[in-house]
């Protein structure tokens, strides 16, 4: 399912206002002026998810997916991935000094995903006018040249791509945002932006 | 009907309300059982009173609060990251690798700034998940040690191939000059006469002998008779046709095996390698070699593979009886 043009601009617009949030949010638990950007949005089918998050990365390498399922009338899941340098970048940034556990930079990027998810999510759940519940997040890191252990996003039917870019005590921390739907709620949120006069 | 407030002793979580300064508001019965601590006792008192925390894991605590509150949506401690936020010890009888039982906890805002935290015995859960990685792990390294043998097994194969293929080489041709020895020709001529009567096409053959080759050897040794014999060869092979076959038959003998060749072709050959064999200079200025070539054809001459051999040697004779350095074509007397 393709977005149009207005589309496209009127959820970059939601995302922009729930960023916002998130920028405030993320700030204060760093004490550093951040600014999140989202540069591109678009959707694909989720058979390519797999290789647009190993397509992301810059050079081959692991990558950080974390993962968030949302439940409720309004469901899916939000995906966000991570080159092993951004995931490490934040980390540092949050826990104060570089950092090279990886239990650390796992626990540190799900802190700052948990955030950009739940505004998001909370965002658009709003104008849907319903509320959802958030399941435990979890992370795991998978290696570009692998198969892909991203199997189980098969129950979804699209993923609406959002690059974001954490731009934070020069710092350019680069994510992929994917948040799968099945086409039944994609249609809902399209619909629903449509009736609010959004796009 | 149950009261709200004794479901939450039921379930089987961990409930605990908290103010922002992280003070207990509320504790379950779940709590009770798993703490050691009973509601009373830790009422009012502030998490980190009640559980010993390293200051770093205290401040994520008192972020991950805040930060609930403010955006007014869960945060969470995951047990795959985090382990656990409480230490509570798991009995010995647990049979389980982990010493502390690990959790999940969601905390969730509520009302009057406080939050709510959810905390999930995830220890089965996590022990399933490490010894899924472990099997994980070792299925890799059964794996990489298969790929290791395998390579092993393809290096030591393709060095059986390359010293079967030299043990084959070395027993079909002649150390010295690297032509196809006697050996090989048998097979060679063998095919050559059943081609030609599959073909209905001739085979002829050349015998070759250098003459005085011996007077070489005596007046310059044999290292340049080697010599001689060297170029020899690669002259043969130059003047003939890939499918055809140069073979060293003995000491200064030399046989051409020519396929779909008559005795005028064959002849012609014959002339390009007295040409040829006349044009070589040796290390020695003094060295002039010459051939003597006898030429006999199947089927015009010989009936079989073994006759047809004998009778170039006959015409070899026939032309160093005229006199040698030239080729001579079978003649029955």
């Amino acid at each position: 399912m393709k977005l149009s043009p207005i589309e496209k601009d009127a959820l970059r617009e939601i995302i922009n206002i729930s960023f916002g949030l998130s920028a405030s949010l993320i700030g204060d638990m760093i004490d550093e002026y951040v600014d999140l950007q989202v540069p591109n949005i678009e959707t694909i089918p989720i058979y390519k998810l797999h290789d647009t998050i190993v397509n992301s990365l810059e050079k081959p390498g692991s990558i950080f997916v974390t993962k968030q399922r949302f439940f409720g009338d309004f469901s899916g899941e939000v995906l966000f991935s991570f080159s092993s340098e951004s995931a490490k970048s934040f980390a540092a940034l949050l826990v104060g000094e570089e950092c090279d556990d990886e239990k650390e930079i796992e626990g540190s990027i799900l802190e700052l995903t948990n955030i950009l998810t739940a505004t998001c999510i909370g965002k658009l759940c709003e104008i849907v006018d319903t509320k959802s519940l958030f399941a435990v997040p979890d992370v795991q890191k998978i290696s570009s040249s692998g198969s892909s252990a991203l199997h189980e996003a098969l129950e979804y039917d699209n993923a609406i791509v959002i690059t974001t870019i954490l731009d934070v005590a020069k710092q350019n921390i680069q994510a992929y945002m994917f948040i799968l739907f099945n086409n039944e709620m994609l249609t809902k949120l399209l619909k629903t932006l449509k009736e609010s006069s959004l796009c | 009907m149950l009261e709200e407030k004794d479901v939450i002793d039921l379930v089987q979580v961990g409930i605990v309300v908290l103010d922002k300064e992280l003070s207990v508001k509320s504790w379950n019965r779940w709590m009770s059982i798993h703490t050691n601590i009973k509601k009373d006792e830790a009422h009012e008192k502030k998490l980190d009173e009640l559980f010993s925390f390293t200051p770093s894991q205290l401040k994520g605590i008192k972020r991950k609060v805040k930060t609930a509150i403010t955006m007014q949506n869960p945060t969470f401690i995951v047990a795959s990251t985090d382990s656990f936020l409480l230490p509570i010890e798991l009995p010995l009888s647990s049979q389980t690798s982990y010493t502390y039982m690990q959790q999940d906890v969601t905390i969730m805002p509520c009302e009057k700034g406080h939050v709510m935290l959810l905390i999930y015995d995830q220890t089965a859960l996590m022990e399933s998940q490490k010894r899924e990685k472990k099997r994980a792990e070792d299925l890799a390294a059964i794996n990489e040690q298969a790929n290791k043998t395998i390579e092993k097994l393809k290096a030591t194969e393709k060095l059986l191939v390359q010293q079967r293929d030299l043990i084959f080489y070395q027993a079909n041709h002649d150390q010295l000059t690297g032509l196809t020895n006697r050996h090989l020709f048998q097979d060679r001529l063998n095919m050559a006469i059943k081609e030609s009567k599959r073909n209905n096409w001739p085979t002829s053959l050349l015998f070759i002998d250098l003459d005085d080759f011996k007077q070489i050897n005596d007046r310059h040794g044999h290292e340049v008779g080697d010599e001689v014999l060297i170029k020899i060869s690669n002259s043969l092979k130059e003047t003939i046709r890939e499918k055809d076959t140069v073979v060293r038959f003995g000491g200064d003998e030399f046989i051409i095996l020519l396929s779909n060749t008559d005795e005028k072709g064959a002849m012609v050959v014959a002339n390009n390698i007295l040409k040829k064999v006349d044009a070589i200079e040796f290390s020695k200025e003094d060295i002039k070699m010459t051939p003597s070539i006898g030429i006999a054809s199947y089927p015009k001459d010989a009936s079989s593979a073994k006759e047809l051999v004998t009778l170039a040697d006959r015409a070899l004779y026939q032309a160093k009886f005229k006199g040698k350095n030239q080729a001579s074509i079978y003649e029955k007397y």
